[in-house]
């Protein structure tokens, strides 16, 4: 059975199975595909609904055809002469596909296949719309290279081919990028929008669920609508025989592991303690927990034992670690010299107090 | 054995030859030159005498009987070369008017009696002025020669073994004759022998020397400008005798003679130091104390080299061990492989554990042609065969008997055997080993080089590390007390450290010092590995300016080296505060250098590279201002980025499998998904047990999930620590589940590959679709040959269903014939 994640995700933009929230904006986004439509770019935090959006959009131009998908992995060779394969979901009228799999080759994809499906046309115009739509997710993860190569394509092949970009962060897609496309920002919903879509799942499922938990995993979730409905399943499968007022929010474990680890921090400002630190940083980013949602969580659970005199410091040693961490290319290296940062300013105002 | 004695009685026919040879190419002489005035014959007369001054002392060593024979035969040669006069003859004027120089030989004839009789006083006297040639005196003069030798070789300014001085030297003599007459063992002999007598005459004018060992210099001083003399001048030079005067003898047998140079003659400013100074005993080895340093281990495997490899022992199957261990025990080998770097003793230590026990050694170095015809044929004739000494009455020898071995063939510079000369060498050598009944000691710099490899499966393997640097000082502070050499202990270790613990530079290092005081060490030239460099890079005491040349030992992996041992740096003094404010200064720089690294690789602006050196390298090292506390890591980012890389395949292959129904990215899925996804297919088996089976079930077929991705679910999701879950799992659940599994034919919109291991190899995916109307139109299309063959090649493993969807629900669905088709796949389908 699928997770209620996936039971509960709306199908249309608007109407009886339409979204939630964000309602004008799905009222933009009809018109958008009731008219010719233009190349998009999708940008929102994680858990807002962008997928969900692209997918119902996608419905509108061609309807329920879209569903009918295949996964299709796509050969291609780099100009050093490797061989690579790139996975993609296609239906008629759509491709789907995750460019960033392939790390730097991205680029070869974006010339290659996107540029070559762009040059097809539909042959059956008046039955259909006269463009596909090309889905590229994670676009913030695109290279610089595959970027620009998306450029010429985007204007040449605008006729008959759409690109529909899907990312977290518009700071990452470049410049000409974004004017090419119309931006539609996807905003996390509101506490009150995921509490409404909540009690709508817990009704659907006959749940009998204490408003004060509801409320935990509202403020828990963050804006982020997937983690709310996937807490709230799992709170609902850790007390089968009914969830009582008290229910504990089911922290995930990578999470607990930081909150370890900051902790791990805190107690004591050694070489060794670096040390161990260390390995357990390895582990995080091994286990592809993103290095930003670390530097993220790790901030959050220091900060609390900071003295308030060296928040200010602590947190913008963070930001300046993880901005370089986004120009660097390792991210144990950044992590852990805002770890070791911490503890100097950590340890400076231990002493100062003394 | 067959081939020496060939040699004995092959030299005797020689001899007569050559005497033959001579006489007549004196009367030839004669016959050109006949108007040449006398006085010019006399000076030409000189020159044969000279040439033949050399060989005398070489008769003077070898064996009485032998020599009885030698001067026999030699007798009228003699009586010519004492016409010989003092002068030097300009090189080429060789002929001698035999008919005209009677005379002035008569007269020299009775000067050389006078200096019989003296000689006969004082028989160290006569050593220098050789014996007169009377035929009947002879005899007895040799044997006196011969003690006088000894009498020398005893005295005390003489470190040279003792008795083998003189004869060892003799033998080199013997030696390079015989490496010049092209391998033929048969004429080398005769000439030496003959060549002796000569100078015996030619000697009296040196009577009144002190001492007899500097006959010899001034002989060659005075021969200088010949041809012949040039060579036994070389030989003068070489290194003083390693081994025994049996040893030298075996050498005559392979073309490459082991060379035993006679000992340093008096004032001798030409021999190096490293010559000089070569270790004669076992105590002078630099660094081979203790029971487990490579010489002793070679000691003991080659003392117990017979019982384990001939007769008895030799039946016995010894298992090779494990190649981890092949260090340990040397029993089951027949060679051993020595390696380290140079200078730091590995043939020494070979000769000298051949000399130890009394063994006779062979070697063949680089100097060598060696390639499989040649090995096969030298030392084919050389593992049985017997000494040349055997035959002159040499008691030397022992009983040959099957618990004993006599010889060991030293193969110098095996890393040596290459190109086209010496093509097949190692294998042949490997071959050589395998059927071997003597020892073979094999000598090389570089362990892993892959021609070594192969060879060192066969070796007992013996690695010399370099020296510590009191190993070497304690031996340097020896030499340079008998030099008389001041150095300060700072100073001295400074040499040895710049001459990279080589023990031969080392020595080197001090000569050149001794003669300059101010002389500048030069830095030897050394390749860092990268540990080395490393190690360097973090020492406290280098430079920033050596820490940067480290740096560019190896830019890619010193900043990794850099980065994970800096946490362990540290200094006593320093207060906590300190440790880390040193830390964070040196983590920032780190940061900072791989932004700099990523411009570099990411950008290509490698003129960055002297500021990354600094950054990630040089600077964080000083930063620290500790010390290396623990042993030296490798970089684990390396092995942790790798896993990493694995994890993350896997998780793709995740995402890719539940595309269809997971709108979430890998970094998503990771946070989000994945722990929930493995609390519902794990969750109903703890809880129900095999009734829960079907729920799971349920999950997977919903999710498109097959066992494997349960699996790296869990690996991805269980942190260390932790516990996980599935080991809850009764066993046999896991195996219902897993029939079950197998099955429920279950429908997969993609082939099933083996992700993980990073290779997705054959395009399996399917190209499916429907028409409006619901239909399931297949779509293949070959994408290459390639395909085709995966398909053949595993149509069981490959399962490929395709499943459509209507609707978001499971639709209708048909297990399709095979996946083919890739590529072009999803085109045809919008073309549609």
């Amino acid at each position: 059975m699928a997770l209620w994640v996936d039971k509960y995700r709306p199908k249309e933009l608007l109407g009886k199975d339409g979204v939630d929230y964000h309602l004008e904006q799905a009222k933009h986004l009809k018109f958008l595909s009731a008219d010719c439509m233009p190349h998009l770019l999708f940008c929102g935090p994680s858990g807002a609904g962008k997928k969900t959006r692209i997918k119902c959009l996608l419905r509108e131009l061609y309807g329920v055809g879209v569903d009918k998908t295949q996964l299709i992995m796509k050969a291609f060779t780099t100009p050093s002469n490797r061989k690579l394969e790139i996975q993609t979901v296609s239906s008629n009228y759509h491709v789907e596909m995750t460019p960033s799999d392939v790390g730097i080759y991205d680029r070869v994809v974006v010339q290659d296949l996107v540029k070559e499906m762009a040059q097809t046309s539909q042959i059956e115009a008046s039955s259909q719309k006269s463009f596909k739509v090309v889905v590229l997710c994670e676009a913030d993860s695109l290279t610089r290279d595959a970027q620009h190569g998306l450029r010429r394509t985007m204007e040449k092949y605008a006729n008959n081919c759409k690109i529909v970009l899907c990312c977290e962060s518009l700071s990452r897609i470049i410049e000409p990028l974004q004017s090419r496309c119309i931006i539609i920002n996807v905003p996390a919903p509101t506490d009150v929008e995921v509490e409404k879509v909540l009690r709508k799942v817990i009704q659907k499922e006959n749940l009998n669920m204490p408003d004060s938990v509801l409320q935990k995993i509202v403020e828990k979730s963050e804006g982020n609508l997937r983690r709310a409905i996937l807490m709230t399943e799992a709170i609902k499968m850790e007390n089968e025989g009914g969830i009582p007022a008290n229910a504990q929010i089911p922290v995930p474990e990578w999470e607990v592991y930081i909150q370890e680890t900051a902790r791990l921090i805190l107690q004591k400002q050694t070489n060794d303690m670096a040390l161990k630190v260390r390995e357990r940083l390895y582990e995080v980013i091994s286990r592809l927990i993103p290095p930003h949602v670390i530097f993220k969580k790790l901030l959050e659970y220091l900060l609390p034992s900071c003295p308030s005199s060296i928040v200010r410091e602590v947190v913008s040693e963070a930001a300046k670690f993880e901005h370089r961490l986004l120009l660097g290319q390792k991210p144990i290296f950044h992590l852990e010299a805002f770890v070791i940062a911490f503890m100097e300013i950590y340890l400076t105002n231990a002493s100062k107090a003394k | 054995m067959s081939s020496k004695r060939r040699l004995v009685v092959s030299s005797g026919k020689k001899e007569s030859h050559f005497v033959h040879d001579v006489t007549k190419s004196f009367l030839d002489s004669d016959d050109d030159m006949p108007a040449k005035p006398k006085q010019e014959h006399k000076k030409k007369v000189e020159t044969p005498a000279k040439k033949r001054t050399k060989p005398l002392v070489l008769t003077d060593e070898e064996d009485t009987s032998e020599e009885d024979e030698l001067i026999r035969g030699n007798d009228k040669e003699l009586k010519k070369a004492k016409k010989s006069g003092k002068k030097a003859l300009p090189p080429g004027q060789q002929t001698l008017n035999f008919s005209k120089a009677p005379t002035s030989s008569e007269k020299r004839e009775e000067e050389t009696k006078k200096t019989y009789a003296k000689t006969f006083v004082n028989p160290a006297d006569f050593f220098k002025n050789s014996p007169v040639p009377s035929a009947s005196k002879l005899p007895k003069v040799v044997t006196k020669v011969n003690k006088t030798v000894e009498k020398f070789s005893k005295s005390p300014a003489k470190k040279v073994s003792p008795s083998t001085k003189e004869n060892t030297k003799a033998k080199k003599v013997s030696d390079d004759e015989f490496v010049d007459s092209d391998d033929s063992f048969d004429t080398f002999t005769p000439i030496t022998a003959k060549k002796k007598t000569p100078e015996k005459k030619k000697t009296p004018e040196n009577k009144k020397e002190p001492e007899a060992v500097k006959v010899l210099p001034k002989v060659k001083d005075i021969v200088k400008a010949e041809e012949e003399p040039k060579k036994e001048h070389k030989k003068s030079k070489l290194p003083p005798p390693k081994v025994s005067s049996d040893v030298s003898s075996s050498s005559q047998v392979s073309t490459s003679s082991v060379e035993f140079s006679s000992k340093p003659k008096g004032p001798e400013p030409v021999l190096s130091w490293v010559d000089k100074y070569k270790p004669k005993r076992l105590g002078e080895l630099v660094g081979q104390f203790g029971d487990k340093s490579p010489m002793n281990k070679l000691m003991e495997w080659l003392n117990d080299w017979a019982k384990h490899n001939l007769g008895e022992g030799a039946k016995i199957k010894k298992p090779k061990p494990a190649p981890w261990m092949a260090s340990q025990d040397g029993t089951p080998f027949k060679a051993a492989l020595l390696s380290g770097s140079p200078g730091v003793g590995k043939t020494t230590c070979a000769y000298m554990a051949c000399q130890q026990l009394g063994l006779k050694l062979v070697e063949m170095n680089a100097s060598d042609v060696r390639n499989k015809k040649h090995l096969e044929a030298k030392i084919g004739e050389l593992s049985g065969s017997h000494q040349i000494e055997e035959f002159f009455g040499v008691k030397k020898c022992v009983p040959q008997d099957n618990s004993k071995v006599h010889h060991v063939l030293i193969m110098d510079e095996v890393d040596g055997m290459s190109g086209n000369e010496d093509r097949a060498g190692i294998s042949e050598l490997i071959q050589i080993i395998k059927e071997s009944k003597i020892p073979i000691i094999c000598i090389c710099n570089d362990r892993m080089h892959t021609k070594i490899r192969s060879l060192a499966n066969y070796c007992y393997d013996l690695r010399f590390p370099k020296p510590r640097v009191e190993m070497i000082r304690s031996r340097m502070m020896t030499i340079c007390s008998q030099e008389k050499l001041k150095i300060t202990k700072e100073d001295l270790d400074e040499i040895i450290e710049l001459s990279g613990h080589d023990v031969r530079q080392t020595i080197y290092n001090l000569q050149m010092r001794s003669k300059s005081s101010n002389a500048t060490v030069n830095k030897k030239d050394l390749s860092w590995g990268p540990f080395e460099a490393a190690r360097r890079l973090l020492d406290s005491r280098t430079t920033l300016m050596e820490k940067q040349e480290m740096f560019f030992v190896d830019y890619g992996i010193m900043p990794l080296f850099v980065q994970e041992n800096y946490l362990n740096m540290k200094n006593e003094k320093h207060k906590p505060l300190e440790a880390i404010r040193g830390l964070r200064k040196a983590s920032d720089l780190i940061s900072l250098g791989d932004i700099v690294d990523r411009q570099i690789r990411g950008g290509g602006s490698w003129k960055l590279l002297n500021e990354q050196s600094m950054l990630s390298a040089a600077l964080p090292a000083m930063a620290t201002g500790g010390h290396l506390k623990a042993m030296l890591q490798f970089p684990s980012w390396l092995g942790k980025n790798s896993s990493a890389g694995k994890k993350k395949r896997l998780l793709q292959q995740l995402v890719q499998h539940t595309h269809l129904r997971v709108s979430a990215g890998t970094h998503s899925f990771a946070t989000d998904y994945a722990p929930m996804l493995r609390q519902k297919i794990t969750k109903p088996l703890i809880q129900h047990e095999v009734d829960g089976i079907p729920a799971v079930i349920e999950t997977m077929t919903e999710y498109d999930l097959i066992k494997d991705d349960a699996e790296a679910l869990t690996e991805i999701v269980t942190w260390p620590g932790k516990i996980d879950p599935a080991s809850k799992i009764l066993s046999k659940v896991k195996a219902s589940l897993t029939r079950t599994l197998n099955k429920t034919n279950r429908m997969l919109p993609y082939s099933i590959d083996d992700v993980a291991k990073g290779k997705r190899k054959g395009v399996n995916a399917i190209g499916i679709e429907m028409d409006a109307e619901g239909n399931l139109v297949e779509q293949f299309e070959d994408e290459d040959g390639e395909s085709d063959n995966e398909e053949e090649k595993q149509p069981t493993t490959t399962e490929v269903i395709v499943k459509t969807r209507v609707g978001g629900s499971a639709g209708s669905s048909k297990p399709a014939r095979g996946g083919r088709g890739g590529g072009r796949g999803g085109r045809g389908g919008s073309k549609k």
